[in-house]
């Protein structure tokens, strides 16, 4: 009796018609939108609520937010659709670094529950993904409301403030997400610690680049720290792109330093570990973009 | 919130908070025995438990998503015939696991081999071992726990080749 009358209220909306009602009516509520619920599940002190009368409208019935459709430019995913399903069936499609963002993301039992639009709007901390979708210049399809809904396409870097925090409006729902597909002659990601629940040592790299012989005509290149922010430049593309390959030591020396003095100037310090593991994958990509000019 | 679920093959209605994780209400609503931690959403894998057939960490699952669903705990699955499978593998690789997470291997274990048994796909390694990092315990390595599921799919295709 006393769990039934202090339990927060569920909706499951089947359909996007049925959400926007149910967001016209609980405006004025505190409303939590629900997708897979592995971070929220995760928060500390979730449960037992401290505030009863939140009104949670769960996403997993909206047939909308599960459909996945692709062309010749692009492919487009509902937010509800798993990391799983995103990696199966977008092996032979998408770009590898995508595909190994996702695979680094969790393991096949948690990337089972993880959804495309949950993974990219973690309030407190910022996930690989979503840099990767940057790099890739996703754009995703946001609906708000005011007066009435309305929904507009923006590029995946819009939903971000300047310090990586999310910034949709309050209710706003994070409806498909569409991927160009491109080719690129190199595609670098690896990750290092958990951004759930190391999110303060946790660092992740993501690169892309077309080559020509030993240099790079356009790199791109981005760095996730959970706890601070994105670290994408134009500078720093511009260097990255201007590297001869194979590339010396001291180069990439240079390189990281100028990588680390942006990061402090922008994002603030950062713990010596993220410094390291950060330093451990430039170098590693450095040297397999030095066996690639070598081989050609 | 009422939930009808159904619980190691019994229909349950239950009265509980929507928001309460699947973890608490085996433990404390309905004394499941092989689910003895909650973590509270901390990752340590130990609270593995079926959900529609799949491996959920039950500290994840919000009640109001066990709606109308189909839970098996280790309680029930150490009664089925596919426990047998495992058991049988780790006898005959010589690994067993410990008494804290015997429980959450072994349904990991089945959720794997379910992935597999019906197709003759070769055992993708790196998915494995990434895998056996889920729960946080030290009495199987990564290799080890490779090695026992190798041995369990085996053991399991040969039984659907005999069933068959």
């Amino acid at each position: 009796m006393y769990a039934e009358l202090r339990s927060p209220n569920v909706h499951e909306p089947h359909n996007l018609a049925e959400f926007t009602n149910t967001i016209i009516s609980y405006k004025d509520n505190a409303t939590s939108l629900w997708a897979g619920g592995t971070y929220i599940m995760s928060q500390k002190d979730f449960y037992p609520s401290k505030s009863a009368n939140v009104e949670i409208i769960s996403l997993q019935n909206i047939e909308e937010l599960k459909h996945f459709q692709r062309n010749d430019r692009f492919a487009e995913f509902g937010s509800m659709v798993s990391l799983s399903k995103i990696q199966s069936v977008g092996a032979l499609l998408l770009p590898k670094v995508l595909i190994k963002t996702i695979d680094k993301t969790a393991t096949t039992t948690i990337r089972n529950r993880i959804t495309i639009g949950g993974c990219l709007c973690t309030p407190s901390f910022r996930t690989p993904l979503a840099s990767t979708l940057m790099l890739l210049d996703a754009n995703v399809e946001v609906r708000y409301l005011k007066k009435r809904m309305h929904s507009k396409w923006l590029g995946i870097s819009r939903i971000y403030d300047k310090n990586g925090g999310l910034a949709l409006l309050p209710n706003a729902l994070l409806s498909r997400i569409r991927i160009p597909i491109q080719q690129f002659d190199y595609q670098y990601f690896n990750a290092a610690g958990s951004p759930l629940r190391e999110a303060n040592t946790s660092v992740s790299l993501a690169a892309v680049a077309k080559m020509e012989q030993s240099s790079i005509s356009t790199g791109k290149m981005i760095i996730t720290i959970p706890n601070k922010g994105f670290c994408q430049s134009r500078d720093i593309d511009n260097i990255f792109s201007s590297l001869q390959f194979p590339c010396d030591e001291g180069h990439l020396s240079s390189f990281f330093s100028y990588i680390i003095t942006y990061i402090r100037e922008n994002l603030g310090e950062i713990d010596q570990l993220q410094e390291v593991r950060l330093k451990g994958m430039l170098s590693e990509m450095i040297n397999e973009l030095n066996q690639k000019s070598l081989s050609v | 919130m009422r939930i009808e679920c159904n619980v190691d093959g019994k229909a349950l209605s239950l009265t509980v908070d929507s928001t309460k994780p699947l973890s608490l209400i085996l433990m404390e609503s309905l004394d499941i025995d092989s689910l003895k931690t909650h973590c509270g959403g901390n990752h340590c894998g130990k609270c593995m438990v079926l959900l529609n057939g799949k491996a959920v960490l039950s500290c994840l699952i919000p009640a109001f998503l066990i709606k109308d669903s189909n839970i098996i705990t280790f309680d029930s699955f150490s009664r089925s015939r596919d426990f047998r499978d495992i058991e049988r593998a780790y006898l005959n690789t010589g690994i067993t696991p410990c008494k804290n997470c015997y429980a959450s291997q072994t349904l990991l274990i089945e959720d794997i081999l379910r992935r597999y048994e019906n197709n003759e796909f070769p055992i993708n390694n790196s998915e494995i071992l990434q895998e056996s990092t889920l729960i946080h315990c030290h009495c199987i390595d990564p290799s080890s726990f490779l090695e026992v599921v190798n041995a369990a799919l085996i053991i399991r295709r040969k039984r659907n080749v005999r069933r068959a």
